[in-house]
């Protein structure tokens, strides 16, 4: 409840205070995002699967995106920044694609 | 979709790692950690606002994602008329420059010619200077001569490069090079004067000349003999190649004579006189040469 809540606020903040992202931090959006999404999707599973956890949640997300935004920081300093964030952007789809793999077969059965 | 398929060839290993369901791992270990502590009972760990909290992050960087996109168009628009705004100033500074040259190059000739003048040798060398330096492109140019002007088919999209309607640098090409073939002793592109040395070429959707764009529709005056210019260029193998295109594509191709005609001096392209020597005394032979030669 208290998710939906969170997700709810979180959405009408972005949308409605439209923060301007800070120059620095735009090569980083597209790789928070797909984390975001990588974490909603994973949240999602283990909810179905009934192992939920929030701590795992918390945790895991942060770690995702401070990773992620990390090896693209490097990236950037040695040149390789593209290839970096397609790198990190595949690897967090082919999660998204499992998680929701495991979804639809929760839902639909198939 | 996930597990290892069975496959057991080791250079499967890299594939198999990564199609192994990964995802699922933080939860279920997680779990069983934490089945293993309280034997089954399902407990809370953290604090739950640092649970809204992080929902509300995760759905506001979705939701800044979303925005963010949507903002970010009107700025590649921005950056995309900074650019073209900074090329134009460029463009008028290289004109502002490429005038000071032709002037200058103007100034010069008029003191080389009163230098010349001073000796019987340099009187000699006038005529000759001046019709070689008309030739090369080092001074303005009149007579008659044949105008063909090139535009593109009817109702095509300039810069959709696959369009077989546009006109090319190949085809501009080709029409100058009949002109020389047929001549031609000076030749303009839209008031462009071209030199021995003259490029033209295309760059994306824009014709260079010279490394200056060009638009459609081009226009190409040749200075030549009135008697023979038109028809010999009508009988020139690039003729010919230019009105199948216009044919087949429907570009648009017109010649006709003109009995005047004033081509400028060049501004670019012009051979460099790399050994030119300041004369020494009286003796007045000065040695004009140009690496490329100029015809």
């Amino acid at each position: 409840m208290i998710a939906v809540i969170g997700l709810i606020v979180g959405i009408a903040l972005g949308i409605f205070l439209q923060p301007a992202v800070p120059l620095w931090l735009e090569p980083y959006l597209p790789i928070a995002v797909v984390a975001a999404l990588d974490a909603v999707f994973g949240a999602g599973r283990a909810i179905l699967d009934g192992v939920f956890d929030d701590h795992v949640f918390v945790i895991s997300f942060l770690s995702n995106v401070l990773i992620a935004s990390l090896l693209v920081f490097l990236g950037d300093q040695l040149g390789v920044g593209a290839q970096i964030s397609t790198g990190v952007v595949v690897v967090l789809a082919m999660r998204i694609f499992a998680n929701s793999a495991a979804i639809r077969r929760h839902l639909f059965k198939a | 979709m996930a597990t290892s398929s069975g496959d057991r060839a080791a250079s499967m290993a890299l594939l198999r790692d990564l199609l192994r369901d990964d995802a699922a791992l933080d939860y279920v270990e997680a779990t069983r950690v934490r089945r293993l502590r309280d034997q089954g009972s399902v407990g809370r760990h953290g604090p739950t606002w640092l649970l809204a909290a992080t929902c509300v992050l995760v759905a506001g960087i979705l939701a800044i994602g979303l925005v963010q996109r949507r903002a970010d168009e009107p700025q590649a628009t921005q950056s995309r008329d900074a650019l073209a705004a900074r090329a134009a100033l460029a463009q008028q500074n290289v004109d502002l420059l490429e005038s000071e040259v032709a002037s200058a190059r103007v100034a010069l000739s008029a003191l080389g010619q009163r230098l010349l003048a001073e000796s019987d040798i340099g009187q000699e060398l006038t005529s000759s200077i001046e019709s070689l330096s008309a030739i090369a492109g080092y001074s303005a140019i009149a007579g008659p001569g044949v105008v063909v002007v090139l535009d593109d088919a009817k109702g095509i999209d300039r810069n959709d490069l696959a369009s077989p309607g546009r006109v090319m640098d190949r085809d501009v090409q080709t029409v100058v090079n009949g002109l020389w073939q047929a001549g031609a002793e000076a030749v303009t592109i839209n008031g462009r004067r071209l030199t021995a040395t003259s490029a033209i070429r295309a760059a994306g959707a824009a014709i260079l000349v010279d490394f200056k764009p060009v638009l459609a529709p081009y226009r190409i005056e040749a200075i030549g003999d009135p008697n023979s210019l038109a028809s010999a260029y009508a009988s020139t193998r690039s003729a010919a190649d230019l009105s199948a295109l216009a044919e087949a594509y429907g570009l648009r191709v017109t010649t006709e004579t003109v009995s005047t005609l004033t081509l400028g001096v060049a501004t670019s392209g012009l051979p460099t006189i790399a050994e030119a020597q300041h004369p020494v005394g009286a003796n007045l032979t000065p040695s004009l040469r140009s690496p490329g030669g100029t015809s």
